[in-house]
């Protein structure tokens, strides 16, 4: 029983992480600029191209 | 050691959950951002406890980081570099410029100055279509009308102070290289 609800909390938590990182991973300049975190580097696959 | 320490994280959800790899970047790389921003603001608050002026330090990061959201500005190289600028920042508003008293109608002159400047140059990227750009000049400049509002009303010198010098220093890093 309490193998489940270990196994269970542990499923909760990453899903709950999983979540989280959606709201950090989107890296848009037109909706707010990055204050602390401008040295991690962005990879390709996710720069959003804004046209001038 | 975020990058790190994000992958790590990342491949034990995997163990749960399957991600593509277009999805695995994208929360690789949403953890390091929430990773660099959570130690550095647990470091804040750590130093932050451990000094005199605990509110001027806190507001002034508070002031220099909301004007930043739309303004932007220059980085640092690195994250340390990074944080130790921000406590740096921090620390002259919050011990140094909050011991000049500086009367309103000198006061009144800088936010002008500033709103002038941030009209001039903000924000800091050009790469973003003009409506952005607008948006972004409008909702600075409302920040600093806010700021000289709270400059005006509040007596205590000290607080006063960092409404008008955190903004400052703010600006003063979109000043010289615009963009790239």
């Amino acid at each position: 029983m309490n193998h489940l609800k270990i196994s269970y909390f542990k499923k909760a938590l990453a899903s709950t992480l999983l979540h989280m990182t959606n709201y950090f991973s989107d890296y848009d300049n037109s909706k707010s600029f990055p204050v602390f975190t401008y040295e991690v580097k962005v990879p390709e696959e996710l720069k959003i191209q804004t046209k001038e | 050691m975020c990058h790190k320490l994000s992958n790590i994280i990342i491949e034990w959800c995997c163990t749960f959950y399957f991600l593509d790899d277009y999805t695995k970047i994208k929360a690789t790389y949403g953890m390091e951002v929430f990773l660099e921003l959570f130690w550095k603001i647990i470091g804040f608050f750590v130093i932050g406890l451990f000094i005199n002026k605990k509110i001027e330090f806190f507001l002034s990061l508070w002031c220099f980081s909301t004007l930043r959201l739309f303004i932007g500005g220059r980085h640092c190289s690195s994250s340390l570099f990074c944080f130790f600028t921000m406590i740096f920042i921090g620390l002259t508003s919050a011990n140094i410029f909050s011991r000049f008293v500086i009367p309103p109608k000198y006061g009144i002159f800088l936010f002008g100055l500033a709103i002038t400047l941030v009209i001039r140059y903000a924000p800091f990227s050009s790469k973003l279509i003009y409506k952005n750009k607008l948006i972004k000049k409008t909702s600075a400049t409302i920040i600093l009308i806010i700021y000289l509002l709270f400059f005006l009303l509040i007596e205590e010198q000290s607080i006063k102070n960092v409404f008008l010098c955190s903004p400052l220093m703010e600006i003063a890093t979109i000043l010289h290289i615009k963009d790239k």
